[in-house]
């Protein structure tokens, strides 16, 4: 019995480090400040017991230990992930561990502009050219299709966690995140053996299968059908083949039944409102594609293709058709833990407008939110390099200056971003393309302009954009994208939602060395 | 009485040699169907595949879905994962392909792996797995969280790699992520756990682990048909073939299923792992046109025409000597399909893996109540495997 006593007392295990007089003591960090997340910096722990330190995190990240002694340690800034400004620093030692809370801030605008995010949505616009230009072995130039008379896509999704989840929005959509970006008017190039950001540090929440965020503007398909015109104008602005274009359908209506299964395409005769006209009988379409379409002849052969402008929920009675409001809703998804867009989801969907914004809880209770104003989209016609030619070439041993129209003023964040990456498409990837390298630049949208150096642009690998005797993509391609993010936040009490409008333009683009000669 | 001492008498004659059954391949013994497992502190594994057969896709690895199907695709894939107390499924049981069993040129039954490590507190060794060569790195193993949130006695799960990687080999500007013979260097940074964690962490950093590549598995051929990836309709050529280009194989359910291969020069094993697949659902759909090529809606799901590589009903795991040649013969599967309804079985696979196996020693785990660990060892496995499909039985 005794015995028996005795073990429950005793510990399993010993402990890690028996003496708590050797731990380490942390007395501060200086700076206590840092203005980003791309890390870099040096930043210096004070305190006492430091020699021998052989851990260093901060944020919960690895740092590299730059110099200790027994008072001090110096350590580089690791790259960190979206996620709370104030970060703990955390040492180990021969001899113990210790840990400060909040020693460090991250001070940006989008970190205070993003305190208390627990529900992030990311609403995305690319639109890409209709062809990109290869070089063949022989020197010859041609196009091949890119994004075909789509010209790009919408779509949106958004993540509701266990708990606070700041700064996540801006990073949803992955493309130019603002934790990787370099300071404004700054420049940074991530080459092949570098590692990548940290992910975003997503935490898992189960949710009802009903609930779902709705952003919603009055449908009004005259805008719809000015976007499609815009459409039609800037794919013969930039299409090389746009002179065969015999004949144009527009604008056409693909109808879906609620099992999202194709019903039949009508041509449309007026629009305006929430009313369509069509050309037939829509009566039983639940949804419908908006878009055009051309024919080109080529005397041996014709060639047909369809662009998808927008997309509605309606109701159809024979040839009028009653569309639901414009916006997105974006569905819990039980299998991935994402709030997602559907599959009907185009150019048009997510207009300059005001939007109202609401969300369905897992009883099927619909909760408003008030509004937000919408994106303001990049000038397409206006933004240089122009991507949607599918033929930039970049000199890198001069400057590359990027211009666009700058946003409004406005009290939110915005952010512009450059992204130009190389990857080598003979390295087939599993998910996608290799990439090589990348370069990151960050602008003021106010002024509309940002010069990336030629010695920054110089480190990049060099990327020809060739095609193979296949007509497929060979060896090193450039790819850039200018990228408009806008935070909009939404006061739910006592939960906030941050909305990044995002808005990228994306091309290729060939690197060289001293003009190409095209 | 006299019927109880006779019949005690004829007892005693009662013969007690081992009976010759062989439901389960190697028989009932289990130190001969498998070596035994020792308990490991975790488990460190890379793996290159090749999806050469139709129908294939990511749910070969267990991390994705069959949808879109990835046949003729390669890549290469880790995974790391460490706790405490020690377990002995890490030992044994992969994260992608579970080794054979222990004697060369036998066979054994065994229900599909479970990959996960069993019952063990998990535990974080810092930002990443680093696999490299002297001044580079090879393969980063991320930790999944990146970061835990705060609180963090919310969470409990760290993990580490589970994303796909292009192969790559002696590239001008990117570091391999394949060396076929290739020892790289296997470490990691240790860490600080946030104080609320409930998870450990070894605090103190690995700098001298060792993983060994095994050597590529070359010239594999079934029944004399070479194992190849499948050309998507168009062949190399650039010539429309408007075949599917069917890659599909017998496989040992009737008749012996041979395989040969180019032997290895250090004539080690060579593993052989029959998977006979359920169906499983993909995704949503409304109609047939909702799915992707070599997938069918089926009740408003997207179900694979051969089966879910992801919904393994059982299988076959043999382990052969890498000399060239070994044959898998029907009676192996003979305790298959007393684990099958057979109304389930929608499809099969042939792995053929070169699994190399050795181990590293950690430094200590903190637990989360700050008391010392010791996990040793951890298992490190690298796997190069070929995967392919079979007929349905």
């Amino acid at each position: 019995m005794i015995l028996w006593l005795l073990a429950c007392g005793a510990p399993s295990y010993p402990d890690y480090w028996p003496d708590k007089f050797e731990y380490p003591q942390i007395s501060g960090v200086s700076p206590s400040e840092i203005d980003g997340r791309i890390g870099g910096q040096i930043l210096t722990i004070e305190g006492r017991r430091l020699s021998n330190a052989t851990t260093v995190t901060l944020g919960g990240r690895n740092a590299e230990i730059v110099s200790v002694d027994n008072h001090a340690i110096q350590f580089r800034v690791p790259p960190l992930p979206a996620g709370p400004s104030d970060l703990a620093v955390g040492v180990i030692t021969g001899r113990g561990s210790a840990t400060q809370e909040n020693a460090v801030e991250v001070a940006t605008e989008v970190d205070a502009f993003s305190s208390g995010e627990t529900v992030s949505v990311s609403m995305l616009r690319l639109d890409c050219p209709v062809e990109a230009w290869g070089t063949y072995d022989d020197g010859e130039q041609y196009p091949m299709s890119w994004c075909a008379a789509d010209m790009g896509y919408s779509y949106a999704e958004g993540w509701m966690g266990a708990g606070p989840q700041p700064g996540f929005a801006g990073e949803i959509s992955g493309l130019a995140r603002p934790s990787e970006l370099p300071p404004v008017g700054e420049v940074r190039v991530i080459g092949p053996k570098e590692r990548n950001h940290p992910a975003l540090p997503l935490v898992f929440n189960a949710h009802g299968e009903q609930e779902a965020i709705r952003f919603q503007t009055p449908r009004d398909f005259a805008r719809d059908m000015d976007f499609l015109v815009e459409r039609q104008d800037l794919l013969e602005a930039t299409y090389y083949w746009a002179d065969s274009i015999t004949d144009w359908t527009l604008p056409y209506v693909t109808l879906y039944d609620d099992d999202e299964c194709w019903l039949g395409d009508l041509d449309v005769i007026a629009g305006g409102g929430n009313e369509l006209e069509v050309d037939g009988d829509a009566s039983g379409a639940t949804s419908l594609n908006m878009g055009f379409g051309i024919v080109e002849d080529y005397g041996d052969f014709v060639y047909e293709d369809w662009a998808t402008t927008s997309s509605a929920q309606i109701s159809a009675d024979g040839g009028l058709v009653i569309g639901e409001p414009s916006g997105v809703e974006i569905k819990y998804d039980m299998g991935s833990g994402w709030f997602l867009a559907g599959s009907l989801f185009a150019g048009s969907d997510i207009p300059e407008a005001e939007f109202e914004v609401s969300m369905v809880d897992a009883k099927g209770q619909r909760t408003e939110h008030g509004s937000i104003p919408g994106p303001n989209y990049l000038d397409l016609w206006a933004t240089w390099p122009d991507l949607t030619l599918g033929d930039v070439s970049i000199d890198v041993s001069e400057d590359l200056l990027v211009e666009w129209t700058p946003t409004p003023v406005a009290d939110t964040p915005t952010i512009v971003a450059v992204e130009i990456a190389v990857y080598d498409s003979d390295v087939a990837h599993p998910n996608g393309m290799t990439l090589v390298a990348r370069l990151l630049a960050q602008g003021d949208d106010s002024t509309g302009r940002l010069v990336i150096p030629a010695t920054e642009l110089a480190k990049l690998p060099m990327a020809p954009n060739r095609w193979d005797e296949w007509d497929e993509m060979s060896g090193y391609w450039g790819d850039m994208s200018i990228v408009r993010h806008e935070l909009r936040r939404v006061n739910m009490s006592p939960d906030v939602m941050v909305v990044d409008f995002v808005h990228v333009l994306n091309g290729p683009v060939r690197l060289s060395d001293g003009p190409t000669g095209d | 009485m006299m019927f109880w001492i006779w019949m005690f008498i004829v007892s005693c004659t009662r013969p007690t040699d081992n009976y010759a059954v062989n439901l389960h391949g190697m028989g009932t013994d289990l130190g001969q169907i498998e070596v035994s497992p020792s308990p490991m502190g975790g488990r460190v594994e890379v793996a290159r595949y090749r999806l050469w057969g139709s129908n294939l896709g990511l749910g070969v690895t267990h991390l994705y879905g069959d949808s879109p199907r990835a046949d003729g695709t390669q890549f290469v894939v880790g995974s790391a994962s460490f706790g405490y107390p020690a377990s002995t499924a890490y030992d044994r049981v992969s994260a992608f392909l579970s080794p054979g069993p222990n004697a060369s040129d036998t066979c054994v039954v065994r229900p599909p792996s479970d990959t996960t490590a069993g019952p063990v507190e998990m535990v974080d060794v810092g930002d990443a797995v680093r696999l490299s060569t002297p001044g580079q790195t090879m393969m980063s193993l991320e930790r999944d969280p990146p970061v835990h949130p705060r609180p963090a006695g919310e969470s409990w799960y760290v993990g580490y790699g589970n994303q796909l990687s292009p192969v790559i080999q002696g590239h001008p500007d990117l570091p391999d992520t394949w060396t076929p013979g290739a020892d790289w260097r296997l470490s990691f940074p240790g860490t600080v756990a946030p104080s609320e964690a409930t998870f450990g962490t070894i605090p103190y950093p690995l700098t001298d682990g060792n993983m060994h590549l095994p050597q590529e598995l070359e010239g594999a051929a079934i029944n004399g048909a070479p194992v190849r990836a499948p050309n998507h309709g168009f062949n190399r050529a650039g010539e429309w073939t408007g075949e599917d280009d069917d890659v599909r194989y017998s496989g040992p359910f009737t008749e012996p299923m041979v395989l040969t291969w180019t032997p290895s020069p250090s004539q080690g094993e060579l593993t052989v792992v029959i998977q006979l697949l359920g169906e499983g659902v993909e995704s949503d759909c409304g109609c047939a046109a909702d799915c992707e090529a070599g997938f069918d809606c089926v009740d408003g799901g997207c179900v694979g025409t051969d089966g879910a590589s992801w919904n393994v009903l059982a299988e076959v795991a043999c382990t052969a000597t890498d000399d060239g040649e070994f044959s898998v013969e029907p009676e192996a599967l003979a305790g298959v399909w007393a684990q099958l309804d057979w109304t389930e079985l929608a499809g099969a696979t042939v792995s053929l893996a070169r699994i190399n196996e050795s181990t590293v020693f950690v430094p200590d785990v903190l637990t989360w109540n700050g008391k010392k660990v010791g996990i040793d060892p951890v298992r490190v496995r690298a796997s190069d495997i070929l995967v392919t499909r079979l007929e349905t039985p």
